[in-house]
């Protein structure tokens, strides 16, 4: 039974969310909602689950003297910080909302911008015509970097039209060929595990 | 020669150096480099440009803080036509920060007049990632039974007639990852609907245009600066382009001379060999 009944589960639901997509039969559709909000319960519980987890693990490192244990203390400090200002004094309240603006956005912008150094100074160190590949995955992002730019068109009026042309010819077919196949491949997963042949997911193995 | 050789060893702190000037600068004293609009970003204002006043639109945060500063000029922009023109705004968001971004982008045009509920409301977060996406997208009352603010949300008048995508006239979803969420959980809905991703996720995102699953995108701040145009209301993101082109002609020169030295030594380096032999 420990076997059986969650596969009949995932069977049955797969089998239901299947048919609610592809048919118009009555009373799927609220059966199908009623799914989804289960879903998100779960989703929900599962966030909750994640941040004790994290809260334990990170005690632990601190009792134990962790190496990373100043980090731990930092991470657990401003976790339960941000989660008593929301809890008890509202999404909306000054404290809440001060965090968010004054630490969150600033250090996530920061992180964002400190990529576009790395970038440009991997460019530059590795960025090397070593092959025919190399040469043309490189001939091709300087095309794009700078077709794509405002500059381009002042360079020469053609840049943009071939940058255009590289995004929506070759670019659009190897996506399109990767997007198909990875969509076939899913179907395949999914027909595995709604017939029970793939029970991964219930941390079982294969058949 | 040796010049030349060199031109492959330029310390790292210097190409930060004049990166962080080249795009200085422009912000302090813009060059006005022209900037064409592109395609998509007419088909995007196109669809948009239909809609009239009173109509309701979808906006979806999928993005977080650290890719707000590539994909938030266009939310700004879309807002600022949008509302401009007494489109009413519904936001939700797949993403536990996107209520609060939601939040500071409503806020001046809540100081500016627009009343909460009635011009624009934010449903807040829904955890669950495609499930809740498909939830909210089919009934957003249900999926929402409060809001970001804690009102009870079939007491909103902006959603009075309202159950889920197909009841609105647009759907826009301002990502920082892949499109294919939305296109998968919401394109079979009858909604137009907008895809306004950050710029490494276009070339993923840019099929779906093609085949008319989105009808229209916008890509990162070039977009957004398109989108002021086009609306002639520019703003940050058209100054902003100056030092995106600066910065990508500085970062192709650095290129082409990393790539004259390697060159130049592996000419030397062939030349001694051959002495060599």
């Amino acid at each position: 039974m420990k076997r059986e009944v969650p596969i009949i589960v995932t069977t049955v639901a797969g089998i239901f969310m299947i048919l609610e997509y592809f048919h118009n039969i009555p009373g799927l559709a609220n059966g199908a909602k009623e799914l989804q909000n289960w879903a998100i319960l779960v989703a929900a519980f599962a966030l909750a689950l994640a941040a004790i987890n994290l809260a334990a693990r990170h005690l632990r490192n601190i009792t134990a003297r962790h190496q990373n244990a100043v980090h731990s203390g930092l991470l657990l400090a401003s976790m339960f910080a941000t989660v008593i200002a929301g809890i008890f004094f509202g999404t909306d309240a000054r404290a809440f909302v001060f965090i968010f603006d004054n630490i969150i956005t600033p250090c996530g912008s920061a992180f964002y911008a400190m990529a576009c150094f790395h970038l440009a100074s991997a460019a530059y160190r590795a960025f090397r015509a070593q092959s025919g590949q190399a040469a043309a995955l490189l001939i091709t992002g300087i095309i794009v970097m700078l077709g794509r730019a405002p500059i381009g068109d002042l360079i020469h009026p053609y840049l943009p039209k071939m940058a255009t042309w590289l995004m929506q010819v070759p670019n659009l077919a190897g996506m399109r060929a990767i997007m198909i196949s990875s969509a076939i491949g899913m179907i395949g997963v999914s027909l595995r595990i709604i017939t029970g042949i793939d029970r991964t997911h219930l941390g079982m193995g294969q058949e | 020669m040796d010049v030349l050789m060199k031109l492959g060893d330029i310390d790292k702190r210097v190409l930060y150096v004049l990166l962080v000037l080249v795009l200085l600068i422009p912000m302090v004293r813009p060059i006005g480099i022209r900037i064409s609009i592109s395609h998509w970003t007419t088909k995007a204002y196109e669809q948009l440009s239909r809609l009239e006043p009173g109509d309701t639109v979808i906006c979806d945060f999928g993005y977080n803080v650290d890719g707000a500063p590539d994909v938030e000029p266009i939310a700004k922009a879309i807002f600022r036509d949008l509302f401009d023109r007494n489109i009413k705004i519904i936001t939700v968001s797949l993403n536990a920060q996107g209520p609060m971004i939601a939040e500071k982008l409503l806020l001046p045009y809540e100081e500016s007049g627009k009343v909460y509920g009635t011009d624009f409301c934010n449903l807040g977060f829904m955890a669950g990632g495609e499930t809740a996406l498909a939830a909210y997208a089919r009934d957003l009352k249900r999926t929402f039974p409060r809001d970001w603010r804690g009102n009870t949300t079939s007491t909103l008048p902006i959603l009075q007639g309202i159950t889920g995508a197909p009841d609105t006239k647009a759907w826009i979803f301002f990502t920082d990852s892949s499109a294919e969420a939305w296109v998968r959980q919401v394109g079979d809905l009858d909604v137009p609907m907008i895809g306004a991703v950050i710029t490494v996720a276009a070339p993923q995102a840019e099929p779906f245009v093609h085949s008319g699953q989105l009808s229209g995108l916008l890509t990162g701040l070039r977009s957004a600066a398109e989108y002021e145009i086009v609306t002639n209301r520019p703003g940050g993101a058209v100054a902003a382009m100056d030092a995106q082109s600066l910065g990508h002609i500085l970062i192709t020169i650095f290129i082409v001379f990393g790539n004259i030295s390697y060159f130049v030594k592996r000419s030397k380096e062939l030349a001694g060999r051959e002495g060599v032999q």
